[in-house]
């Protein structure tokens, strides 16, 4: 087809909801980073703040160097993200299935809702004394902390999830002769999925925070175990960088589940033929 | 004429262990004969979408039988006998427009190669050539009921209930669908069960329309439509139908205020 010479698209950066070029929203992102970085070293390059309250970047860098070298950093981050899969994943595996029930039918969510309500409100971190006593210092004693924290969030936000489907949608897909299983199997279940995902994504994010306090209580081993310990000889560039490498391992996996989303659910995207 | 879908006293409230029932159908009766185009019109809230509903076997009647073929229809037993197209939200989003339209054929007797061309017959059918791998949410509003109807009219059900499925189109678009169903159904005659607030699409469509009351909502009066088919929505000026739009316009206004 012939067009007609083009008007360059308006841009105007602050519309409401309008679409930005990518390497815009990108560089703004990646430049607040760094301005942070920058910020950070010039307050401790021209002595505002002592390195005793906050380390500079390079102090924070000798350590990560040294902590590479030494082999703690990976045993740490081995142990912590280890312990962050299996406790997430068991709380993920019990929680998808009676979420998914309880936003099916009725009966479940009457069953289950009060009680998990109950529980919900309890503070997961409260439970880290009692959990010592069941299960020690462990690896064990992380997972249980890491189920009471997620699991009655997962299976709330599951519920909802389910619940979004169109009830026309399932209506719909019984006069195609399907049964009442299908219906969840085929229909109810992928339509949910990408809310699904979503959950596991920021659930995944708040199982950190419940490890972490759990490792800074008790733990022989983790990033959490080596926050703790600096403190007692106020070693700030350690307790530094073990929240740097917390928040840069959270950074990854939450993009791992955004670029998962987008490749799994094409279908959600709108206009432009694929 | 053989009569498809009969109902007979129906009636259908809700809540009825609690303080305040709700008597959504009071005493309604109907019949939809074999290949007819019947519309069923009345005032918002007077149970349309209600009926349709327990006709496709979705939800069950508080009192009376509604009939299949002269055998009532069991309780919740919603079979591929019945085909339904509501407003809105009913294509899967995940599949394709032949992934929507083939789906609704996993249950049929069809090899897949007359599964396939069966997907592509009416496909082609509603003028959705071209778009077979689109998903819905890259399609307009129009272009997803139409595959929302190719979806319902491929497995062949024996009775077509639609629930005001031009709805939520535009005018323009709406015309151009309701030609479309026209062609469609010459084509392909079947029995159509249709509910709609728009009294000239009803006129336009149907063989008969039924008037209902405001709720509770019963029958007040129907209306034979003798326009001669094939129909163009450019009859809608022509004398008879005017006349017809009269009458349903004044039944409107009394079942309104009655409301
Ligand atoms: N599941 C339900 N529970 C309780 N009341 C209901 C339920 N479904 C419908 N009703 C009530 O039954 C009445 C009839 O509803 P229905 O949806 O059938 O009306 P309608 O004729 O389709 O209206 P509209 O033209 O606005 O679509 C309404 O008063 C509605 O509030
Ligand atoms: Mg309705």
């Amino acid at each position: 087809m012939n067009l007609p010479p083009l008007k360059k698209p308006k841009r105007r950066l602050l519309e409401i909801r309008a679409e930005i070029p990518p390497a815009v929203y990108w560089g703004a992102g990646v430049g607040f980073i760094a301005l942070f970085f920058l910020a950070w070293q010039i307050s401790t390059s021209q002595g505002w703040v002592k390195p005793i309250f906050l380390p500079s970047p390079a102090a924070v860098l000798r350590e990560l160097a040294a902590q590479i070298q030494e082999g703690v950093l990976w045993q740490d981050v081995k142990s912590s993200v280890y312990r962050i899969m299996v406790g997430w994943m068991i709380s993920t595996l019990i929680a998808l299935p009676i979420g998914i029930l309880m936003g099916t039918f009725r009966f479940f969510e009457g069953l289950f809702e009060p009680f998990i309500d109950f529980v919900r409100y309890m503070p997961a971190v409260a439970f880290v004394p009692l959990t010592i006593l069941w299960a020690g210092v462990g690896d064990e004693q992380k997972f249980i902390i890491l189920f009471i924290g997620a699991f009655f969030q997962q299976v709330l936000m599951v519920m909802d999830n389910v619940k979004t489907v169109p009830y026309e949608m399932i209506q719909v897909s019984y006069t195609f002769g399907l049964k009442k299983w299908e219906v969840l199997w085929k229909v109810a279940l992928p339509a949910a999925l990408p809310g699904i995902w979503d959950t596991l994504r920021i659930t995944l994010g708040w199982a950190w925070t419940y490890l972490v306090v759990a490792e800074l209580v008790a733990a022989n081993v983790g990033l959490g175990y080596r926050i703790m310990r600096a403190q007692r000889f106020l070693q700030t560039e350690t307790i530094v960088l073990g929240i740097l490498v917390i928040g840069f391992l959270g950074l990854v996996t939450d993009y791992a589940f955004k670029f998962a989303y987008r490749a799994m659910f094409r279908w959600m995207e709108k206009g432009g033929q694929s | 004429m053989k009569e498809v879908l009969t109902a007979r006293n129906v009636w259908k409230v809700y809540n009825a262990a609690s303080k305040k029932p709700l008597v959504a159908i009071q005493d309604l009766n109907l019949s939809v004969g074999e290949n007819e185009f019947v519309s069923i019109t009345g005032p918002s809230g007077c149970g349309k979408s209600t009926f349709l509903l327990m006709a496709a076997g979705l939800e069950s009647s508080s009192a009376g039988d509604i009939f299949f073929e002269g055998k009532p229809l069991e309780d919740g037993a919603p079979g591929a006998r019945l085909g339904m197209v509501f407003q809105n939200y009913t294509l899967y989003p995940w599949m394709t427009v032949s992934g929507n339209i083939g789906f609704a054929l996993q249950k049929s007797n069809l090899s897949a190669s007359e599964k396939k061309s069966t997907v592509e017959e009416f496909i082609s059918l509603v003028g959705l050539k071209g778009f077979e791998n689109a998903y819905p949410n890259q399609l307009s509003g129009g272009m997803r009921q139409r595959v929302a109807i190719a979806r319902a009219l491929a497995y062949r059900p024996q009775v077509l209930l639609m629930d005001e499925p031009f709805g939520a189109l535009d005018a323009q678009t709406r015309r151009v669908m309701q030609e479309l169903l026209l062609r469609v159904w010459e084509t392909h005659r079947t029995t159509v069960l249709f509910v709609t607030h728009d009294i000239e699409e009803a006129l336009l469509l149907s063989d008969r329309v039924y008037v209902m009351t405001a709720r509770p909502g019963t029958l007040k009066e129907v209306i034979h439509v003798n326009l001669p088919r094939p129909r163009f929505v450019d009859m809608e000026i022509s004398d008879e139908f005017l006349a017809l739009k009269k009458r349903l316009l004044g039944l409107i206004k009394e079942t309104s205020a009655e409301a």
